[in-house]
């Protein structure tokens, strides 16, 4: 088992830094930027954990890799929906944008 | 082989309609043909983590969801004439295409490849309508709760990455047989019920769901409530009884899980005024069913017994293809009556089992075969998962959830009866038949359930095979 080292401690960390924000924020473009700071905290995880004497594992790099391009097109998918839902409603507040009770 | 059928859908992704349809019909027929086996993804150049495994069990599954995936494809083109574009069937084919491979996948991280292939196909789906309020709010749900759910489950799987160096399944279950960090094992095995729990929408994680089911489009609703929520229970399922070593407090937490669910779906589901979003809370009670089926299995594996084990997890599965089939039907029915009506309230939908006679008939299928009462093919799922619990009733937890079950059983089979009793009622407006080109595919859902309930020992020795290779008995 890889010993914890800070990295993995950090991506413990920034893990629920991005819950919290998910949960606490009512601007919708912070709860996307939620969703970013989950996806880089699993990132460093991954990096923490495949962390070696010599350098990353090539593993770790690629799940790394890949998981940047998912997320970045499901955040821009995201951000599209942002962009929609503030020209129905001429806002971002999620108190204001409930007719599905949030 | 099972990299040429993603290939084949994925090529078709520029043209429409048609090419959809063909695509989907190529690869069911080539998933009929798949050995099982162990693929890689690049057969020429290996790649680490990018490993398929088709098993009895999910090539079965996966000709089940290229089923629905037909019938719903062919029911969208009336019901989207006006509105359907061709990028609506090219996200369906790339929704079928994530969905089979991820329902193939034998590695977390291929898994979350393609599962985020498919759920993002599915948030644009939702959103698809994007000129309505409604579906848009609903999309940007679904897509907050389930990428939440997804990141949440790669996490564990970094996590199982640290602890055992690979997210291959195969290899994880060597490994972690040698790993003595029950602990560790534990706080994954928990966020992989968090995160595969929101995705399926078990019951505290389930907010999305009722919004984003009924605000897309009813073809799409019943391949959501159908098919999408189906991979991340199979997955749990699989991880949990075959991967991870076997830990006594995730069966109570499934146990937990699965009641909720099955409590609050039902119980949301009562007071709804919305027909989609009443068929949306009980397609949550129906997964909590499936995760109760998966705790006992869970149990029975853990105190030895292997035939209580099998039985459950047969129940899970032949519940899994019941549901998928009329929770579906159910959904391209209501789309035949909301495409006249306008409307999805129940007030206007009522009668309209009078008015028309072959969309009314195909429903009573549906709504038989859900509420499952016993001849039909519905009752069998239910009836293997309640005999999976009956096994442990010296212990409270196991008979609490049997109780609950059986009364969300009831429960269900009521509300159903009163559903059919509504549709059936002599009142409403004239409407119109639904064309043929939405009839047929819903024909060919219910013939299925009229197949499957006259000759139900087909069915689940089926399942039961699939069942035993997945948990290593065969």
């Amino acid at each position: 088992m890889a010993s914890l080292n800070a990295y993995a401690v950090a991506a413990v960390a920034l893990f629920a830094v991005g819950m919290y924000c998910i949960a606490s924020k009512r601007n919708l473009i912070k709860l996307v930027m939620g969703l970013e700071v989950i996806s880089t905290s699993v990132n460093l995880s991954f990096m923490g954990m495949g962390l070696k004497e010599n350098g990353i594992d090539s593993l770790a790099q690629m799940y790394v890799a890949l998981n940047m391009a998912v997320s970045a097109a499901v955040l821009a998918l995201a951000l599209g929906f942002v962009a929609l839902l503030y020209r129905h409603y001429g806002t971002l507040d999620t108190s204001k944008i409930a007719r599905l009770r949030w | 082989m099972a990299a040429g059928i993603f290939e084949e859908r994925l090529k078709l992704k520029n043209l429409a309609g048609y090419f959809a349809l063909a695509g989907i019909s190529l690869s069911l027929l080539l998933s009929l043909e798949l050995a099982p086996g162990v693929y890689n993804l690049a057969p020429s150049a290996p790649l680490p983590a990018a490993e398929l495994r088709v098993d009895p069990l999910s090539k079965a599954i996966c000709v089940l969801f290229l089923v629905v995936f037909l019938a719903a494809v062919t029911h969208s083109y009336s019901y989207m004439r006006e509105e359907g574009g061709s990028s609506y069937y090219t996200l369906i084919a790339l929704m079928a295409s994530g969905l089979v491979g991820a329902l193939f996948s034998n590695d977390l991280f291929t898994f979350f490849c393609f599962w985020e292939l498919a759920s993002a196909s599915g948030y644009a789906l939702v959103g698809y309508r994007w000129w309505y309020w409604e579906p848009v709010e609903a999309a940007f749900k679904y897509l907050l709760a389930c990428t939440v759910g997804a990141l949440t489950m790669l996490y564990a799987a970094s996590l199982l990455y640290g602890v055992a160096g690979t997210t291959n399944l195969d290899e994880l279950r060597l490994a972690l047989s040698r790993v003595d960090s029950p602990r560790a094992i534990a706080a994954i095995a928990a966020l992989l019920i968090v995160g595969l729990g929101t995705m399926a929408a078990a019951v505290p994680f389930h907010t999305w769901l009722p919004d984003a089911h009924p605000a897309a489009p009813c073809p799409v609703s019943a391949l959501l409530s159908g098919v999408v929520v189906n991979v991340p229970l199979y997955m749990i399922a699989r991880l949990l009884l075959t991967v991870l070593p076997q830990l006594s407090g995730v069966s109570y937490a499934l146990l937990a899980l699965g009641t909720l669910s099955g409590l609050v779906g039902n119980a949301a589901a009562l007071v709804q005024l919305d027909a989609k979003r009443f068929l949306a809370y009980s397609t949550i009670a129906n997964v909590g069913y499936m995760m109760v089926g998966v705790g006992a299995c869970y149990r029975a594996t853990a105190a030895g017994a292997a035939g209580i084990a099998v039985d459950a997890l047969t129940g899970v599965f032949v519940h899994l293809v019941n549901h998928a089939v009329g929770k579906s039907l159910l959904f391209l029915c209501l789309g035949n009556v909301i495409r006249e009506t306008g409307s999805r309230l129940f007030t206007s939908l009522e009668g309209y089992g009078r008015k028309m006679p072959a969309t009314g008939a195909l429903s009573l299928v549906a709504l038989l075969n859900l509420a499952g009462i016993p001849p039909v093919a519905g009752y069998y799922g239910k009836a293997l998962i309640t005999a999976g619990l009956t096994y442990y009733l010296n212990d409270p937890a196991a008979l609490a959830a049997l109780a609950v079950l059986e009364a969300n059983f009831a429960l269900a089979a009521g509300y159903y009866a009163y559903f059919a009793f509504r549709v059936l009622r002599e009142r409403g407006r004239a409407l119109r038949e639904a064309p043929l080109s939405m009839l047929v595919p819903e024909a060919a859902l219910a013939a299925f359930v009229v197949v499957a309930s006259a000759y139900p020992g087909l069915l689940v020795e089926g399942v039961r095979t699939g069942v035993k290779a997945l948990l290593g008995m065969s």
